[in-house]
């Protein structure tokens, strides 16, 4: 658009009019806020350029800061952040968010420990049939892809009302998410066994093995994500650890079959949760201020303004188990059933999962600090120019991006490290004698690479829901998936079983490559989407 | 549960019409736009469609390995939001509908008992349109001749498991193997039908003998429903389509020499289906000019080509002689759509020889004996007998050319009803003296089927035209549905309802007790030993096959355990089919071929049976599964199956 149209049309009184609306509301800090205020007034591209024949809202809110005639503050907010804390608080605050960051390991962790040493957790154990092995990963898998949008939703209200001291609402809205959560996990279940009634695929014993553990782990992850949202994270890893001994009990001593013995633990677990749970709500309340709450938002409305997370967390648990899904669907020369559990292959990604424990941990620190940052400048008053908190914000996200993929490098050594020490030196008789086969090494491999780009993703994604973007990354993760699914199903018929782990490699390495793009986006704008996600 | 019991078939046959009603209704309903007209337009349309992309599609996979039921869902679901992206399809705004149901649920606006009373509602919507449909006689009509053609077809196959005719079992082998992503196994060969078969197979979850018995039929049926689409679009008649379909449906043993192969399920018969549509929707994209009947005409010949060879001449010629009259009679308005449909049918030669190329790309030879069948020559000058049906034939031709002399005085030629006459005329003069002038067996044997697919079309448009005398619409509609309704319950009485049962080529007894095992063990559990015909087809794929020659001569009735050869693993559950009476249909033909093959399984099968008694001897004894006069099958278990898998 020329010069000269745009300055015709400044002429106009409906342009005046504009400039004394906002005005009138707040003096902009600068042109982004100007758009930020158009858009909530129902302005768009098209509406400015057919008004005023202006590119775009952005050119026409620059011409709208300049005749308004408004002057600059220059504060860096990364600046003035730093100055607010000093370093030893800074370290205290970073190695707390490191704790938490990591705190989800500590149930896996545990897992990983009874295996090794007695054999058996919760919900899996080391002599279990292909049969029993096959029908439990199909409830596990199936549990995760169902739970997966409920956690996600339940941590995103829950901690926004927790965090402005709204309890009783966020309790409320909790409890009408599980009830959801519960309504969707039956469906999905009844879907199971409608659609392995029609497929015939797995035999009556396979069938209730599978719903079983689907049903108790549903309610596990339920309950988990909501200690998690009251910030009891250790009650869940005590209840674990609780499960895993009943297990060793009823199965060593009581000599109770082990299905039998991990099915009573999961449901006494499973119980004990919901009271644990119950109970802590009633402390919060109790120790939440009176007259506090707001009502609980129209559940529609909720609904609607949650539905990417929804989405989010159905397609990211659903992402993770592709590779497996595809690997165990692939035909054998032995193929009894549709889909067939490969031990080699879930021990490769076993191992390989542990290594985002320490970037998890990095990434809750650098995420804290970014958005503390970002909430201090928000404070501080006058943003800079653009360009000037763009020069600090790229290169801060770059350094953090550098740093996550460094910890998964780092993290990948020390795990492959101490896999070797622990097969060389065999502490407590501990062999791993298991691990050191083609199949296991090699989903190993490729499983770690995978996860170390997921840190990357994982990386961009929370600090993309920071700011309320998750359109984008739903879309990225759609594509991803497919890329997942595509390239697994291709390699896994074309080459071997185990070679659809390369899938889950090109999807996370296509997810961190279009969330990073979507990253650096947003930090060329940061002032805009930091006033917009306010 | 024995097979030809009720509850057997309507577990099947629910996985059957399932799997064909999501394949070939309601996915290419989300896929395929909704065009203004008929219901039953859109359903031929889209399901000529749908058959051309699951052939296509599988060709891909199959080619590519990657054919499976993952592979075809996500092809299914990626083709859906492509288009949903182009705008097509009718469920653009289905996630839109998904959202709004969600949040009205949320809102309460939805309870479980206003979604129970939804449902009945619109169940109840559903049947009152199916009902008031039913209140127009014609449509009643129709329904009960496609029971009854659908009847006297499947008939057969819900009592007899074993397949019919000899194709059947090199049918079900080649199904199994486009499952198995192996293409041209035995040579080159359209493998359309198959992998149609193959796909229905994915989503029915069936047994796939069930999908071979059943498909046969329904071709039938289809090809029926063609004949009655083609006649009562050109005539605008339903009765006279009525007619056409009650005489191929009711009436077809007494056209065709060959009337078997309708209960049996070959290639040719489902490429017959799509013959009567594609000429059908030629004739119309010439005369209106839309862009889909031009498609869906390329689609129903490229569905052809890619099935049937034979088939694809049928249509060809037909395609030929409407393109020759349009080119005649309309060249100046239509020119241009004739380019189009000489491109298109071009196109379809292109896609029909593609896999021919791709056969030989990989090395592949011809099917032999289809490919020997296809260059044999006869050594006498053949003419077929002139028989009462080609009189009629004859008769009804003459009024097509009476009715076309008396329309070009009025000048009101249709050009459908030209190319009735035509193509009626031609197909017999080319089947009277084809034989005779090519020498050719395929033409001599096969080509009949041209001049007998037409002659009930010939029948419908003949009956139309003779009632054309009578002026009032109303009056004419009631006279020609009277006398249709009277010609169906004639051919009723007539024919009693006789179902067509071809011959066979095992006993069913050996199939039904393939069955029972079949349903006791998963896939790969158990082996088979047989030496019946067909007993490798039958059991690829769901249990391992040893040909009885091949067990007697590898395996030492002495040793105290059965391995298998290469992987020396030891076989769990072994069944050994021995005929003590070796099975031959009466009705089968003893050719030199059959008589060959009988005589050197009578000699296996005694050679099986002095390998019991010896095993008998040094075992002391055998367990029997199953006995009759005819057959036993004796069991040996040797092992828990969970052996296998250890290692996997």
């Amino acid at each position: 658009m020329s010069a000269d149209v745009i300055a015709f049309n400044q002429n106009t009184d409906k342009f005046r009019d504009l400039v004394e609306e906002i005005r009138a509301v707040r003096t902009p800090e600068d042109a982004f806020e100007v758009s930020a205020y158009l858009e909530s007034t129902g302005w768009d591209d098209d509406k400015a350029s057919t008004t005023f024949g202006t590119k775009d809202l952005f050119e026409l809110s620059e011409q709208l800061l300049k005749s308004m005639g408004v002057r600059h503050v220059s504060v860096s907010p990364f600046v003035e952040a730093d100055r607010e804390s000093g370093v030893l608080g800074k370290w205290k605050k970073a190695l707390r968010n490191f704790l938490r960051g990591i705190i989800f390991a500590f149930p896996m962790a545990i897992s990983v420990a009874a295996m090794l040493t007695v054999r058996l957790s919760l919900w899996s154990y080391d002599e279990l049939s292909v049969e029993v092995a096959t029908s439990i990963a199909i409830g596990t898998i199936l549990s995760f892809m169902a739970v997966g949008g409920f956690t996600q939703i339940i941590a995103r209200r829950g901690y926004a009302y927790i965090d402005q001291g709204y309890f009783r609402v966020a309790k409320r809205t909790t409890l009408y998410f599980l009830y959801l959560g519960v309504i969707f996990c039956a469906l999905i279940c009844l879907l199971f066994i409608g659609i392995n009634l029609y497929f015939s695929q797995l035999p009556f014993n396979m069938l209730v093995v599978s719903v079983l553990y689907y049903f108790f782990l549903c309610v596990i992850w339920m309950s988990v994500t909501v200690m998690y949202l009251l910030r009891k994270e250790f009650a869940f890893t005590a209840l674990l650890t609780f499960g895993i001994l009943l297990v060793y009990a009823l199965f060593y001593y009581a000599r109770l079959s082990i299905i039998v013995s991990q099915v009573i633990s999961l449901s006494i677990v499973s119980a004990v949760t919901w009271i644990v749970l119950a109970f802590f709500f009633r402390l919060g309340e109790s120790k939440s201020e009176k007259g506090m709450d707001v009502f609980m938002q129209r559940k529609s409305v909720m609904l609607y303004t949650l539905k990417p997370y929804f989405i989010y967390g159905f397609l990211y648990f659903t992402f993770l188990f592709t590779d497996r899904i595809m690997a165990w669907s692939s035909n054998g020369v032995y193929m009894p059933y549709i889909f067939w559990f490969r031990g080699q292959y879930e021990l490769g990604l076993d191992f390989a999962i542990l290594i985002l424990i320490l970037p998890m941990g990095v990434c809750e620190v650098l995420v804290s600090d970014l958005m503390e940052k970002i909430d201090r400048a928000m404070k501080c008053g006058w943003l800079e120019q653009t360009k000037l908190t763009k020069s600090k914000s790229v290169p801060y996200y770059a350094k953090s991006l550098a740093l996550i993929f460094l910890s998964s490098v780092f993290s990948t050594a020390g795990i492959t490290a101490a896999i070797y020490m622990i097969q060389r030196s065999k502490p407590f008789g501990l062999s791993l004698d298991m691990f050191f086969n083609q199949t296991t090494m090699f989903v190993y491999l490729f499983g770690s690479i995978s996860y170390c780009f997921l840190c990357v993703s994982l990386t961009n994604i929370v600090i993309q829901f920071s700011l309320s973007k998750p359109d984008r990354v739903v879309k990225n993760l759609w594509l991803s998936l497919l890329a997942n699914f595509i390239v697994g199903f291709v390699c896994s018929r074309w080459f071997s079983y185990y070679w659809s782990v390369i899938g889950l490699l090109a999807g996370t390495v296509l997810l961190s490559v279009l969330t990073t793009m979507d990253m650096l986006k947003i930090m060329n704008k940061v002032d805009y989407y930091i006033y917009a996600a306010a | 549960m024995p097979y030809a019991s009720i509850p057997n078939h309507l577990n099947a046959m629910a996985h059957y019409l399932s799997s064909f009603i999501f394949l070939f209704i309601i996915f290419p309903r989300l896929i395929f736009r909704y065009r203004e007209g008929r219901a039953f337009d859109n359903l031929v349309r889209n399901f000529i469609k749908a058959v051309l992309l699951y052939i296509v599609c599988g060709y891909l996979l199959v080619v590519t390995k990657l054919y499976e039921f993952i592979a075809l869902v996500l092809f299914m679901v990626t083709l859906k939001i492509l288009l949903m992206k182009k705008g097509g399809g009718n469920t653009v705004g289905l996630f839109h509908k998904i959202n709004c149901f969600m949040l009205d649920f949320a809102d309460g606006g939805i309870t479980l008992k206003t979604l129970v009373k939804r449902f009945l509602s619109a169940f109840k919507s559903w049947l009152h349109n199916i009902l008031s449909s039913l209140r127009d006689p014609a449509n009643l009509l129709l329904l009960l001749v496609c029971l009854c053609s659908l009847y006297i077809r499947i008939y057969g196959a819900l009592i007899h498991p074993a397949p019919s005719m000899s194709d059947s079992s090199v049918v079900l082998a080649w199904m199994k193997y486009i499952e198995n992503r192996m293409i041209f196994h035995d040579g080159i060969y359209p493998q359309g039908f198959h992998i149609y078969l193959a796909t229905l197979r994915k989503f029915s979850a069936i047994n796939p003998l069930y999908v071979l018995n059943y498909s046969g039929p329904v071709s039938g049926l289809l090809t029926t429903l063609g004949i009655y689409y083609f006649t009562s679009r050109i005539t605008e008649s339903k009765a006279s389509g009525i007619v056409a379909a009650t005489v191929f449906g009711l009436l077809w043993p007494l056209i065709s020499d060959n009337y078997v192969r309708q209960a049996a399920t070959n290639s040719q018969e489902f490429a017959f289906a799509f013959i009567m549509p594609t000429f059908y929707y030629y004739i119309k994209y010439l005369s209106e000019g839309k862009r889909d009947d031009l498609f869906t005409a390329f689609a129903g010949i490229t569905v052809i080509g890619l099935v049937h060879s034979i088939a694809l001449a049928f249509c060809g010629a037909g395609a030929v002689i409407i393109v020759l009259i349009f080119f005649v009679t309309d060249l100046k308005r239509c020119w241009k759509r004739l380019l189009n449909v000489v491109f298109s049918g071009l196109l379809c030669i292109f896609l029909s020889f593609l896999p021919l190329g791709l056969g030989l790309l990989f090395g592949k030879g011809l099917h032999a004996s289809s490919s020997e069948y296809l260059l044999s020559k006869i050594y006498d000058n053949f003419y077929p007998p002139i028989r009462i049906v080609d009189i009629a034939a004859f008769a009804a031709l003459g009024v097509a050319f009476l009715f076309l002399i008396g329309a070009s005085i009025r000048k009101k030629l249709k050009k459908s009803y030209i190319f009735v006459f035509l193509y009626g005329a031609a197909s017999f003069l080319f089947i009277y003296y084809g034989p005779a002038l090519t020498k050719s067996q395929v033409i001599t044997n096969r080509f009949g089927d041209m001049w007998n697919l037409f002659i009930p079309v010939l029948a419908g448009v003949s009956f139309h035209i003779l009632f054309l005398l009578i002026r009032k619409t109303g009056v004419r509609s009631c006279v020609q549905l009277g006398l249709s309704g009277i010609l169906f319950a004639l051919s009723v009485y007539y024919t009693k309802l006789t179902p067509i049962v071809p011959y066979k080529v095992q006993s069913d007894t050996a199939v039904e007790q393939y069955l029972r095992i079949d349903g006791s063990f998963r896939p790969t559990e158990w082996h088979l030993v047989s030496g019946f015909v067909g007993g490798y087809a039958l059991s690829y794929g769901t249990a391992y096959h040893i040909e009885s020659s091949d067990f007697v001569a590898n395996y030492d009735p002495a040793n105290a355990e059965i391995r298998d050869l290469s992987s020396n693993v030891l076989l769990p559950n072994i069944f050994i089919f021995y005929e003590k009476n070796v099975f031959i249909d009466e009705a089968d033909s003893m050719t030199d071929l059959v008589r060959g093959q009988y005589e050197a399984r009578l000699r296996d099968s005694a050679d099986l049976g002095e390998w019991i008694e010896k095993y008998k001897e040094a075992h002391g004894g055998l367990d029997v599964y199953y006995e009759d006069a005819d057959l036993v099958v004796y069991y040996i278990k040797q092992g828990d199956t969970k052996n296998l898998f250890k290692n996997q």
